[in-house]
C-alpha cells in the first residue's frame, strides 16, 4: 500500500476507533444517568403534598409500572376507586403522579372518546411529577350501579346473598378482576355454560349517558376460552343495546344516551362458556368470570 | 500461548468465580434452581451410593431411583453441583433434611410422583462446610463462566494481543445478562462456556489430529450439560463442507478424505457416547428415554415474555425479539464492535489465497495455509441463536438467556473488530489501553449497578430499567429478587405467619429454609389463605396481585424492592388488626 493509502487507512481507522470511544462515554454517562434514582427521598415530600391538597378529586399513576411504589408512599393513589378507575368519563378534575411523566399517554389510553382535559398545574419533585388536570366536560358519574344493590336473577330463580349473590348455576359478586392486565372492579359472573344472568337496578337516577365496560378475566382463563359474551341492556322495558363482547376487545366499553330521571335499569349477561380448552378437550370447571362496571353520567345535581 | 498470557487467563477466571461466588449471595434462587438443588442432591446421592452399595447403585432400579427427578435435563452439571454440595455445603438446617421434608414436599410439588429416595441417604452437609448448600452448588457454574472468560482471553489474545483478549473476556462477562445467569445453578452460561469450548476445539481439529478426537468428548460434554450442544455437529459439519466448497472454488484440489474428517466423525460417534455415559438415566432403555427427551423439547412449554406492553404466549413471536432484546441488554458500542469485526473477518477470509502443495487428509482437513475461515465460523454462531428463537415456529421461550450462547461469540468478533481497527491505526499500546477502559466501561456500570437483579437490568441506550419499563419490556422471572429483603422479611409482614410467594418455587422456599435463611415461623399459602404476599411483577401474573388485594383488603405494598425506582417485587400484608384468620 502506498504511504498515502496507508495514511488514510489510518485516519480512518482513527475515526472509527475515536467513534467508538465517544459512544462508549456516552453510553457510560447514559447508565449512570439512568441509575440515579433521588425518589426515595422525594416520594415523601410528593406523598405530604398530595395529602395536603385541598380538593378530593382523584389520584391516578400515570405508568402501570410505577403503580406499587405509588400506591406504598401515596395514600389517595391507593383508594380503590383511583387504581381500578375505569375510565376518564365523569371525572371533571383529576391528578397525575408520574415518573418524568405528567400523564398524558394514559390519559389518552383512559379517554375512550371523551373531551380532552387541560393541564391546570405541574409540580416537580426530583424526577416524579404531580399534575393536576381538569376536562372541558363537567359531567360528573351520578351512580356506579355495579358497586351497590343489585337483584340478580337466573332461570334457577333469584339468587341469594348481598354483596356475593349465589345462584343455582354459580355466583355473581363485586370483584377486582384483571382485564387486559389492568385491575378492573366490577361485578364479576361465574356461571356455568349458557347460563344468562340478569343484574336489576330498580331505581336507577340517570343522567344524559349510561356508560360501562365489559371484559374477561384473567389472563390464563382468556388465554384457554376465546367464547364470546352477550350484552342486554334495558332501560325500563325498553332494550337499549344488545352486543357480543370477545376476550380480544378487551376492556370493551359500552354507552347508551339517556335521558335524566329515574328507572330501572337491566343488565342480562350469558356467557357461552366459562370453563377452559385445553389438550384434553373442553373443561368445563368454571375458570373465566365476566366482568361489568355500569356508571349514569350526566351534569352535577 | 506465552506464560504470562496463560497467568492472565487463569486469573482472570478465578476472579471471575470469585467474584459470581461473592456477589451471588444477594441473588435469590431462581425458579428453576429449586428443582435443580433438589435434583443434585439426589444425583449426588447416587455417587455415595456406588461408594457404598455399588451392586445395588449401578442396577437400573437404583440408578432411575436417584435420576428420575428432573431427567428432562441432562445430569452432568446437576451431578457436579451435587458433588459440590458434598464437599463445601454446611448441614441443613433443623427440621429441613431431606428425610424430615420429603412427605412436605411431596405434598405441594411435582417430586410427588417420585420414589421414595430418602433410604440411605446421608444428608449431613459437606466434608468441609464453608458455605451454603445452594452457594456450593452454584459453584461449579460459576467455574464454567470463569472458564469461558478464560477461554476468551486466549483465544482472543492468541490473535490480537492481551488487550484483545480482555475486550474478549468483558464483553462475555460484563453484560448484566451474562453476569446474572452466570452465577446460578442452571445451565445457560455453562452450556454456553461448553459451546464456545466445543468451537475453539473444532477449530484446532482442522489442523491438529489429537483435537480431532478430542472435539467429540468436548461435544459429548457439551451435550450432557444442556440440549443446545445438540445443533453443533450440523452446524460445525456445514462450516465445515463450506470451507471445502470456499476452497474448490478458489482452484483448490479437495480430496474426499477431507469430507469426512476426523472431528467430524469423532462428534458422530464419541460425542454420544460421552454424552449417554454422563447421564445415568439413559442407561437403561435409551432409545425410549432419548425420544422421550427430544419429544419434551420440541414440545416444550410456552412461556410468558413481555415485549413493548403485551404478553406473548404462543407462537409466533415477532422476529425482532431476540434482536431487539439483544439491543437492549447489550451496550450498544459492543454491538458495533461486533459488526466490525464480522465485517473484517468476512473480508479477510474472502481475500485469503489458496496455498499452494499443501493438502488436507482425513487427520488435518484443514491444513496450515488453507483458510479456516475464522469469520463465517464466528458469525454463523453468533447469529444460529438469535435466529433459531426468532423463527415463527420456535416456541416462545422467555429471555435473553435462550440465546446466551451466542454472546461468547459476539465478544470474539468484537475482540477481531478492535485488534483490525488498531493494526490500521499506528497508535502506542498505551492509547489501547486507555480505549479499552473506556468500551468496558459501560457493561461494567450496568453490571455492576444492577446486582443482584441483572436479569432484569437494561442497556445505557434503552435508559436502563426505567426506560425499559416504559417501554414495556419485561422486568424479570423467576420470583428470586427476594434475597436482599429475606432477613427483615418477618418484621415487613408484621409477623404475618401465612404468606403467598407468588413465583418463588416450593423448592426454593424449601432451599431457603434448609439454609436457615426464611423467616422462622412464615409458611406459604395460597392468596384465598395469605396474611400476606409477595407479588413478582410479570404482566401476565397481574391477576395474583388483585386477588391480594381483595385477600388482604389493601392495594398499597408494606415494601416495594425496585431497581431504579422500577419495582420488581410488591409485599403486601393485612393490617394486623384486620389479618384474616
Amino acid at each position: 500500500m502506498s504511504t498515502t493509502g496507508t495514511d488514510r487507512t489510518t485516519a480512518w481507522a482513527l475515526r472509527v476507533l475515536g467513534a467508538i470511544v465517544v459512544l462508549a462515554a456516552a453510553e457510560s454517562i447514559a447508565a449512570a444517568l439512568a441509575a440515579r434514582d433521588p425518589s426515595p427521598v422525594m416520594w415523601p415530600a410528593l406523598a405530604d403534598a398530595i395529602a395536603d391538597r385541598d380538593d378530593d378529586d382523584p389520584v391516578f399513576v400515570a405508568q402501570d409500572w410505577l403503580g406499587p411504589t405509588a400506591r406504598m408512599h401515596v395514600a389517595a393513589a391507593a383508594e380503590l376507586t383511583a387504581v381500578t378507575h375505569p375510565d376518564l368519563h365523569g371525572v371533571p378534575r383529576f391528578h397525575m403522579i408520574g415518573w418524568g411523566d405528567d400523564g398524558s399517554k394514559a390519559i389518552a389510553r383512559a379517554l375512550e372518546g371523551g373531551p380532552v382535559p387541560s393541564l391546570v398545574q405541574r409540580r416537580e419533585y426530583g424526577p416524579l411529577v404531580w399534575s393536576t388536570w381538569t376536562s372541558p366536560s363537567t359531567d360528573v358519574v351520578l351512580q356506579t350501579l355495579t358497586s351497590g344493590a343489585v337483584e340478580v336473577t337466573t332461570s334457577g330463580g333469584p339468587c341469594r346473598g348481598r354483596g356475593t349473590h349465589r345462584c343455582a348455576e354459580g355466583e355473581v359478586r363485586p370483584r377486582i378482576i384483571e382485564v387486559d392486565y389492568r385491575p378492573r372492579a366490577c361485578l364479576a359472573t361465574a356461571v356455568s355454560d349458557g347460563t344468562t344472568v340478569r343484574m336489576r337496578w330498580p331505581n336507577v337516577q340517570l343522567g344524559e349517558r349510561l356508560r360501562g365496560h365489559v371484559g374477561m378475566g384473567d389472563f390464563n382463563a382468556r388465554l384457554r376460552n376465546d367464547a364470546p359474551v352477550r350484552v342486554v341492556v334495558r332501560i325500563g322495558t325498553q332494550e337499549v343495546l344488545r352486543r357480543t363482547v370477545t376476550d380480544l376487545q378487551g376492556w370493551s366499553p359500552l354507552e347508551i344516551a339517556t335521558d335524566p330521571g329515574v328507572a330501572a335499569v337491566e343488565v342480562e349477561l350469558t356467557a357461552g362458556l366459562g370453563g377452559s380448552f385445553g389438550a384434553k378437550g373442553y373443561d368445563g370447571t368454571h375458570t373465566r368470570s365476566t366482568c361489568i362496571e355500569l356508571r349514569t353520567i350526566g351534569g352535577a345535581p | 500461548m506465552s506464560a504470562r498470557r496463560s497467568a492472565i487467563a487463569t486469573l482472570l477466571g478465578l476472579l471471575t468465580t470469585l467474584l459470581l461466588a461473592l456477589g451471588h449471595r444477594e441473588v435469590g434462587y431462581a425458579r428453576d434452581e429449586g428443582i435443580y438443588f433438589a435434583a443434585s442432591r439426589q444425583y449426588a446421592a447416587w455417587f455415595a451410593d456406588v461408594v457404598r452399595a455399588p451392586g445395588e447403585a449401578l442396577a437400573a432400579a437404583g440408578r432411575d431411583r436417584r435420576f428420575r427427578i428432573n431427567h428432562e435435563h441432562p445430569a452432568l452439571l446437576k451431578s457436579v453441583a451435587g458433588l459440590s454440595a458434598q464437599l463445601l455445603a454446611r448441614p441443613p438446617a433443623e427440621g429441613t433434611s431431606e428425610a424430615e421434608t420429603e412427605a412436605e414436599t411431596e405434598a405441594k410439588t411435582e417430586a410427588k410422583t417420585e420414589a421414595k429416595t430418602n433410604d440411605g441417604f446421608v444428608d449431613t452437609g459437606g466434608a468441609f462446610p464453608v458455605m451454603d448448600e445452594g452457594a456450593a452448588m452454584r459453584l461449579p457454574a460459576q467455574v464454567l463462566a470463569g472458564v469461558a472468560v478464560a477461554l476468551l482471553f486466549a483465544a482472543a489474545a492468541a490473535t490480537g494481543g492481551t488487550c484483545a483478549g480482555l475486550l474478549a473476556a468483558g464483553a462475555f462477562i460484563l453484560l448484566p445478562h451474562v453476569a446474572f445467569h452466570a452465577g446460578l445453578h442452571a445451565f445457560d452460561v455453562p452450556v454456553a462456556t461448553a459451546i464456545l469450548a466445543v468451537v475453539l476445539a473444532y477449530r484446532r481439529a482442522q489442523r491438529s489430529r489429537g483435537w480431532g478426537i478430542g472435539v467429540g468428548v468436548v461435544l459429548g460434554m457439551a451435550i450432557a450439560v444442556k440440549h443446545n450442544a445438540l445443533f453443533l455437529g450440523p452446524l460445525l459439519a456445514a462450516h465445515h463442507f463450506g470451507a471445502l466448497a470456499f476452497a474448490r472454488v478458489r482452484g483448490q484440489t479437495v480430496r474426499r478424505s477431507q469430507c469426512f474428517p476426523l472431528h467430524l466423525v469423532s462428534m458422530a460417534t464419541i460425542a454420544p457416547l460421552v454424552a449417554v455415559a454422563l447421564w445415568p438415566w439413559l442407561w437403561a432403555h435409551p432409545v425410549d428415554r432419548i425420544v422421550e427427551y427430544f419429544t419434551f423439547h420440541r414440545q416444550h412449554a410456552y412461556y410468558n415474555t413481555e415485549y413493548f406492553g403485551l404478553n406473548y404466549n404462543q407462537p409466533p413471536m415477532p422476529i425482532s425479539y431476540p434482536f431487539v432484546m439483544t439491543w437492549a441488554t447489550v451496550p450498544t458500542v459492543l454491538l458495533v464492535l461486533t459488526g466490525i469485526g464480522a465485517a473484517f473477518a468476512l473480508v479477510r477470509d474472502a481475500g485469503r489465497s489458496p496455498p499452494v502443495g499443501v493438502s488436507g487428509s482425513f487427520t488435518v482437513p484443514l491444513p496450515e495455509g488453507w483458510c479456516r475461515h475464522d469469520g463465517a465460523l464466528y458469525i454463523m454462531m453468533a447469529a444460529f441463536p438469535l435466529v433459531l428463537i426468532a423463527l415463527p415456529s420456535t416456541p416462545v421461550f422467555g429471555g435473553t438467556k435462550h440465546w446466551i450462547t451466542a454472546y461468547p461469540f459476539f465478544a470474539l468478533l468484537a475482540a477481531h473488530g478492535w485488534t483490525e481497527l488498531w493494526r490500521r491505526a499506528h497508535r502506542p499500546h498505551a492509547w489501547q489501553a486507555a480505549a479499552l477502559a473506556v468500551v468496558l466501561l459501560p457493561g461494567a456500570i450496568t453490571t455492576v449497578l444492577g446486582h443482584p437483579f441483572g436479569m432484569s437490568q437494561y442497556a445505557p441506550l434503552v435508559g436502563g430499567a426505567r426506560g425499559a419499563a416504559d417501554l414495556g419490556l419485561g422486568r424479570g422471572f423467576w420470583g428470586h429478587a427476594i434475597a436482599t429483603r429475606l432477613p427483615q422479611l418477618g418484621a415487613i409482614i408484621g409477623g404475618a405467619t401465612r404468606l403467598y410467594v407468588h413465583d418463588i418455587h416450593e423448592l426454593a422456599v424449601l432451599q431457603y429454609r434448609r439454609e436457615g435463611r426464611w423467616p422462622e415461623g412464615v409458611t406459604s399459602v395460597p392468596p384465598s389463605r395469605a396474611q400476606a404476599g409477595l407479588v413478582f411483577h410479570e404482566l401476565h401474573m397481574a391477576t395474583w396481585e388483585y386477588a391480594l388485594w381483595e385477600q388482604l383488603g389493601t392495594t398499597a405494598p408494606v415494601d416495594v424492592i425496585t431497581l431504579d425506582g422500577v419495582p420488581l417485587v410488591s409485599i403486601y400484608a393485612a393490617d394486623a388488626a384486620e389479618r384474616p384468620r
